[in-house]
């Protein structure tokens, strides 16, 4: 994989993800918020993160569907609206870090909710 | 007062009270600090004072084991020695690094920082540095704009490095040595052998040649052999018409234990938002301190860990990621060892970086407009028999067997780096500061090989540790080899352990406290 096209450079950065994020901001409490990482978009395209989101697939191929990767990541984030839920979801975000729920996704040290949120932004997009 | 060697008659014997061997960082250290003292001193400088490559080709050797710099190039063989191409980063070493750790094998100085610590101080001064202060909070007390990134500090820390002009002390120290009327500087004078009496417990002079064929012989009360490690243990097994194996290497261990910084790229970063970043990004030749990250001691002990430190600089890795002895080849440093009359002033590492990558040159904003970075590791790697210095078949112009390196790296080493880096990318998530990529190198945990562009920083260290006991080390804690009564070694091969901070300022330290001892051995 060639890992420059994906990863975003300083120019490229805001480019990219612009249309990413508003993809991920149309609806509400679908899966489509929930696979709208809030950082993964700075980490590289779409491409990329749907090539993360497999890698996380491959790992874990027992949460390979949209209704179990919603699930789990709506686990304990709470959800109300999504502005509410983006905001629950980072906090779950950073939960995951200090409780040690993380995994490393090709290379990536990323919360277990960011992964999660790959793998599930992956089955809707590929 | 300076004496052309190849003026000398053949076969001249010259006398005084100490002799240094090597006028590089370490042996002009210490003849700076016997100016004006009663004893005459007697430094013996193999090149002149211009790069030359007639000189350099005696540095020329064979590489057996890891991939490693051509040996010629290196290190440099005149005046000032390798102070001509030094990049001038200076910390000391850490308190935990002169420490027993248990899983550090063969770790432990005989001495502690503490004990260094005033001769730290003056080394500051003699590379130009400014106050002896490497707590970040006081850097952070100097300027608004210098702060640290939030990390908890029982996790990850910052360590600072200051930075040297860098100083040259070819032309930094060249007026005051040839003037000082009790130092004796002998250019052009190769030391070939060190001769031992017949029981091999007290040095009873040193012959030394020049490359036209003249040779002459040193007698003095007290030796220091400081021609940088790898030189050192080379003079030490040559000498061996009365010890076989060669000087202080009764217990073969002259030559073992080299280490060197791994230094290469281990990760990239993305910020997650701008962060004032003064504190971490290096203009070249503007930039007085920098921090890097560590991990705390409590980490390093919790996870047995080697210490070993992350520098930042802007941009990616891009495709094909390149270590230190990759982004300043040799042929770049070799292009300058032309015969002294051709050669342009050496470049250098700024000039170099310049040409190569005009990023790290531009002057670092105090909040990062960028958000990704690239991660640069300088490693201890832990000291290893296998990692050696020993003689090879070929001889130099001077009949001395060259040095063959057999620069050897442990799994301890691989997975430390590994660990360290994961470490830091989980509590760069845990802060909010952003998230860090390994590189695919580091990524499978199974995988104990290094890839093509391992690197390391030049930094040649331990081939002549410093250790309480004979059978664990070449030299005691005051740098005396062991078993004999008047020779003493200078420079970072007496390293018993590597830390991360790069060596120049701890090897003068340590030549200074030896300066120290002798001066007391002279009075008593
Ligand atoms: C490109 C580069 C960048 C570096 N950057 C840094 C840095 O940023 N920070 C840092 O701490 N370190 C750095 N170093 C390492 C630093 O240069 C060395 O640690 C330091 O110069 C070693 O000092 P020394 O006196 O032990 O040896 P040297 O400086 O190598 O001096 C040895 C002297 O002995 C002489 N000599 C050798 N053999 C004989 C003989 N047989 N007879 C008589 N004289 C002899 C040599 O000519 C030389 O003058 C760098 C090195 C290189 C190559």
């Amino acid at each position: 994989m060639n890992r420059r096209r994906f990863l975003i450079s300083t120019t490229g950065l805001l480019a990219v993800s612009q249309p990413l994020l508003a993809s991920f901001s149309t609806t509400t409490l679908d899966p489509a918020t929930l696979a709208g990482p809030e950082l993964l978009s700075f980490l590289g395209d779409r491409e990329y993160i749907v090539a993360l989101g497999q890698c996380y697939l491959q790992q874990f191929p027992h949460e390979a569907s949209i209704t179990t990767l919603s699930s789990k990541i709506r686990q304990q984030a709470g959800s109300s609206n999504t502005h509410n839920e983006s905001k629950q979801i980072a906090r779950k975000v950073a939960r995951d870090f200090a409780n040690d729920e993380t995994i490393l996704l090709n290379g990536w040290m990323l919360s277990r909710t960011e992964a999660r949120q790959a793998a599930l932004f992956s089955l809707l997009h590929s | 007062m300076h004496i052309d060697a190849r003026e000398l008659s053949d076969n001249s014997l010259i006398e005084g009270d100490i002799c240094i061997i090597g006028a590089g960082a370490a042996g002009i250290a210490i003849a700076l600090d016997w100016q004006q003292h009663a004893a005459k001193v007697i430094l013996l400088e193999g090149g002149g004072f211009n790069l030359e490559a007639r000189m350099q080709d005696l540095y020329r050797g064979e590489i057996t084991g890891k991939p490693y710099y051509p040996l010629e190039a290196a290190r440099l063989h005149y005046f000032g020695g390798t102070t001509g191409h030094w990049a001038g980063f200076c910390a000391p070493l850490d308190p935990l690094d002169f420490q027993k750790r248990s899983w550090v094998p063969h770790s432990g100085w005989p001495i502690t920082r503490k004990q260094l610590d005033p001769y730290y101080e003056r080394a500051q001064q003699l590379v130009e540095l400014g106050p002896y202060q490497y707590d970040p909070s006081y850097w952070e007390q100097q300027d608004p704009d210098i702060t640290r990134l939030p990390y908890s500090p029982h996790n990850v820390q910052t360590k600072m490095w200051q930075f040297s002009p860098p100083t040259r002390f070819g032309n930094k120290y060249r007026d005051a040595i040839v003037n000082a009327s009790n130092v004796h500087l002998y250019t052009y004078a190769n030391v070939s052998e060190i001769r031992s009496n017949e029981s091999v417990n007290s040095i009873e002079g040193v012959s030394f040649r020049t490359i036209e064929g003249k040779q002459h012989q040193v007698k003095a009360r007290y030796y220091i052999l400081a021609c940088g490690s790898i030189q050192n243990a080379r003079l030490l097994l040559a000498s061996n018409k009365r010890a076989p194996a060669g000087l202080g290497n009764d217990h073969d261990l002259v030559g073992r234990y080299f280490m060197e910084h791994v230094e290469m790229p281990v990760a990239e970063l993305v910020m997650q938002r701008p962060w004032p970043l003064k504190m971490y990004l290096l203009n070249y030749g503007q930039t007085r301190s920098r921090g890097e990250l560590i991990l705390s001691r409590t980490m390093q002990r919790e996870h047995q860990l080697l210490n070993g430190s992350v520098s930042l600089s802007p941009g990616g890795v891009g495709e094909s990621p390149r270590g230190t002895f990759q982004e300043f080849p040799a042929e770049v440093i070799l292009r300058y060892s032309d015969e002294p009359a051709a050669n342009p002033p050496l470049p250098d590492k700024s000039e170099i970086k310049q040409a190569d990558k005009p990023v790290t040159t531009k002057p670092a904003p105090a909040l990062s407009t960028v958000q990704t970075f690239r991660l640069s590791c300088r490693h201890e790697q832990s000291p290893n028999r296998e990692s050696r210095v020993s003689l090879g078949t070929d001889k130099d112009a001077l009949g001395v067997p060259r040095a063959r390196l057999n620069w050897q790296l442990s799994e301890i080493d691989k997975y430390s780096i590994r660990k360290s880096c994961e470490i830091l990318a989980r509590e760069t998530g845990r802060s909010g500061i952003g998230r860090i990529k390994l590189l695919d190198w580091l990524i499978d945990t199974s995988d104990k090989e290094w890839p093509e562009f391992l690197s390391g920083g030049w930094h040649h260290m331990g081939t002549t540790r410093m250790h309480d006991h004979p059978k664990q080390g070449v030299v005691d804690s005051d740098s005396k080899i062991h078993g004999i009564a008047n020779l003493f070694v200078a420079g970072a091969s007496v390293f018993t352990t590597a830390g991360c901070a790069n060596p120049t300022l701890t090897l003068i330290a340590t030549s200074l406290r030896l300066s120290e001892h002798l001066k007391q051995q002279l009075k008593s």
